[in-house]
């Protein structure tokens, strides 16, 4: 009786283990930088600069994001995000979240980040 | 074996809980005008899967319904036509829409293929950021192969020389229609600079009666250090106040604006312009 017990708390205790991993690795990033994969949705500012940029995820989510001071968009100035608009291919956007709760673009590649 | 059992299930539910795309993720609307104000009739858009896969072509027939926010009872119907930027490789859907109201519109669209569709939104300014329709355009001069080499004058490889013998000052105050390219293929910021312009030069040798012009949206670009940033913007860029490239804009002979184009150029835009 008390191996069954024992046996049934081990059982619990793995089951809880394993959701536990799970639920951290589907759950969104609470971190405050990261790397989202997708294709851009929408691009605002003129020819003078992005004022902000709006990514759709693989999963259908959209993020917003503002170019960091020194963004470069694959070796050439922001507005070049507006060919990904017309052309519809996809980017990696590496960020970090500002204390203002915005998401900031530091780096803009035309590959499929390893973090996203 | 049944609490291994047990676990796969769990496993599998949270696996599934995880991924959020399936099958019938409905395809994506983006807007891709980059100017869109009243009195346009012109709809960008490009059609995607949430995954990522571009989607559309000349095959796969796309219908839209606009309404405004404000006024869902408004419902304005058109068939879209899918135009090349680059032919066979980029394209873009092209609606004629007649905006008639400032303020948010919802833009729904059907597939010919009858996949779901997901709707997406413009802003409709009641100003446009450029010369508007019916406007004149700016009066401004431009620099020519009189004044200038070519080599200055263009980032094109193969300039056509007609395009920058006269100054635009000039040619919308000479009693001509007025075809003119702001584009840059050296330093565009998209690849739809150099299709547009080539588009352009080939329109120019069948209308012998109207004047067409291309002006690069920099200068400088010869100079050392040169970058294609603000402070090298030319004149007439800034006068009519162009937010991104490339844009085509056709004058009548009185120099008002009768047709404005970002982006790309579907069939015989132009061409009903100049006809009428």
């Amino acid at each position: 009786m008390r191996r069954h017990t024992i046996i049934r708390t081990k059982f619990v205790l793995l089951v809880a283990i394993v959701v536990a991993i799970i639920a951290s690795g589907c759950s969104a990033s609470t971190s405050t930088e990261g790397a989202v994969f997708g294709i851009v949705t929408e691009v605002t500012g003129d020819l003078s600069g992005v004022e902000s940029f709006v990514v759709l995820d693989e999963d259908g989510n959209s993020h917003k994001f503002v170019p960091s001071q020194k963004l470069e968009v694959m070796g050439q100035a922001p507005t070049h995000l507006r060919d990904h608009v017309l052309s519809g291919e996809p980017v990696t956007v590496l960020y970090h979240e500002n204390s203002a709760g915005e998401l900031v673009a530091d780096e803009v590649t035309g590959e499929m980040s390893a973090d996203t | 074996m049944r609490r291994l059992l047990l676990v796969l299930a769990v496993l599998a539910l949270f696996a599934s809980a995880c991924s959020s795309s399936s099958d019938t993720d409905p395809l994506v609307g983006i807007r891709a005008s980059t100017d869109p104000a009243v009195g346009d009739d012109r709809l960008l858009f490009a059609v995607h899967e949430i995954g990522g896969t571009r989607r559309g072509g000349p095959d796969e027939v796309v219908t839209v319904i606009a309404s405004p926010l404000d006024a869902p009872n408004v419902e304005l119907e058109a068939e879209a036509t899918y135009v090349w930027i680059v032919p066979g490789a980029i394209g873009l859907y092209l609606a004629n829409v007649p905006f008639d109201r400032a303020g948010i519109w919802q833009i729904d669209f059907s597939i010919s293929t009858d996949e779901p569709t997901e709707p997406f939104l413009v802003d409709i300014q009641a100003e446009p950021a450029t010369v508007a329709l019916g406007e004149p355009a700016p009066l401004v001069e431009t620099p020519t192969v009189l004044t200038d080499p070519i080599e200055d004058l263009t980032t094109d490889s193969e300039p056509l020389t007609s395009l920058y013998e006269m100054s635009l000052d000039t040619a919308l105050t000479n009693d001509r229609k007025t075809v003119v390219i702001f584009a840059t293929p050296a330093y565009c910021t998209s690849a739809a600079c150099g299709p547009m312009l080539e588009q352009t030069k080939t329109m120019a040798s069948d209308y012998p009666d109207v004047d067409f012009l291309h002006v690069e949206v920099y200068g400088g670009f010869n100079e050392p250090g040169f970058e294609p940033d603000v402070a090298h913007l030319v004149p007439a860029v800034v006068a009519f106040g162009l937010p991104t490239e490339p844009w085509v804009f056709v004058m009548d002979e009185e120099g008002v604006v009768i047709g404005r184009f970002d982006g790309v150029l579907g069939d015989g835009e132009i061409e009903f312009l100049l006809a009428s």
